[in-house]
């Protein structure tokens, strides 16, 4: 049996894959979407309405800002950039995470 | 296809106020889907299968959409109302130009008690138009609307100048004639003035771009303005010779006849914009 992905495990971390993705460069909706496609080649099928959820979060609480590009054919991309809150947010959870990991694989 | 987005994406959010930060973020998903689809049709997918595959896979809105009515609930329930597009420097501006003008006509009025000429009343009301009528303007383009973007500040800034030139022109020619200098000077005054702001003008007016925003009722209109821009353009240009030269007109018939009269040239070119837009329609269906 080929293994699955738990969505649910992976939707607590959104957040910080955005984040993630934002510090490569700031980036728009269906960018990321795509750069996270790639990323986990193609396995972990997001809905774009998690990313949405996300962005409105991050953005409340100061760890990226966002401003409009320029007009295209179908109208203006709104860009994301992660703030210095952003980058710490990032850091602390990826430390977490890794701590997490390194339990989890004790125990499974 | 940026209908069938539009109005996806408008049946996701119905029953929300309509902020304008509701509005960004319909806008926002809108543009994605569209990017999106896009995407899709250029790697050979079928239009058609494209927009659902996408909207499917837009997933389930409703923790987005019942965040967002919260959000709107307590800012209602606040009494804040939703932000509005006139923004503090817009204010500003529109405040700043009112008042000119309106010292303006107190100037005007003052002199024209004084010397009971209406002519001096208008020679001490006109600097200040030349001042209110460019900030006007500016502000006016750069205005974003629920239907419209603002222009970009430095257009806007062309626009104006090439308004301000005309006027500058019109002003220079009218003190003129005031004076009683001849015919041949007023027009030798006013050309220059007239040929460096048509110049700017027919400038801008080739190079415009629409700045229409993606909305499901305004989508008609500008669908068919994409569809064909070489109409859209020729529309435009024909609108704008009637008016240059109704004013010319206005001016000519004006100073060489009667005051009273050459204001009926108003009259006619409005009634010949309707019949512009009836040629056009019928030229559009065929």
């Amino acid at each position: 049996m080929a293994a699955k992905i738990s969505s649910d495990l992976l939707r607590g971390h959104t957040d910080t894959i955005v984040l993630g993705i934002l510090l490569e460069g700031d980036s728009y909706g269906y960018e990321i979407y795509k750069k996270i496609m790639d990323k986990s080649g193609g396995l972990y099928q997001l809905k774009e309405a998690t990313l949405y959820s996300s962005y409105r979060r991050l953005e409340e609480d100061g760890c990226i800002t966002s401003y409009w590009g320029d007009e295209t054919q179908g109208g203006r991309r709104k860009y994301y950039h992660i703030t210095p809150i952003g980058e710490r947010m990032y850091q602390s959870n990826k430390e977490d995470w890794e701590f997490t990991k390194s339990i989890i694989d004790k125990l499974i | 296809m940026k209908d069938q987005i539009r109005t996806h994406v408008d049946r996701l959010f119905v029953g929300i106020h309509e902020t304008k930060q509701l509005q960004e973020l319909k806008e926002e998903i809108s543009t994605n889907l569209l990017d999106r689809v896009n995407d899709s049709v250029a790697r050979g997918v079928a239009p058609e299968l494209a927009f659902h595959t996408a909207v499917e896979e837009l997933g389930d809105m409703t923790e987005l959409v019942d965040s967002l009515k919260a959000a709107s609930e307590t800012k209602w329930a606040h009494g804040y109302p939703s932000r509005p597009f006139i923004d503090r420097s817009h204010v500003l501006g529109y405040i700043t130009a009112s008042v000119v003008v309106l010292l303006g006509l107190l100037v005007g009025g003052y002199s024209y008690l004084q010397e009971t000429s209406i002519a001096t009343a208008v020679l001490y009301f006109v600097p200040f138009l030349l001042v209110a009528v460019p900030v006007f303007m500016y502000f006016g383009l750069t205005q974003e609307t629920r239907h419209d973007y603002g222009m970009s500040s430095r257009r806007s800034l062309a626009y104006s100048l090439a308004t301000e030139i005309l006027i500058l022109g019109l002003a220079a020619s009218a003190l003129e004639f005031y004076q009683g200098h001849p015919w041949s000077m007023l027009i030798l005054t006013l050309g220059p003035f007239v040929i460096v702001s048509a110049v700017i003008f027919i400038y801008l007016g080739l190079t415009e771009k629409s700045r229409r925003k993606m909305g499901s009722q305004w989508q008609e209109e500008w669908v068919s303005y994409y569809s064909d821009p070489h109409t859209a353009m020729v529309r435009g240009s024909i609108s704008g010779a009637l008016w240059i030269l109704s004013i010319a007109a206005f001016f000519i018939i004006g100073f060489v006849g009667s005051w009273a009269y050459s204001w009926i040239v108003f009259v006619i070119a409005v009634g010949c914009e309707p019949l512009i837009e009836a040629y056009f329609a019928a030229r559009r269906k065929r």
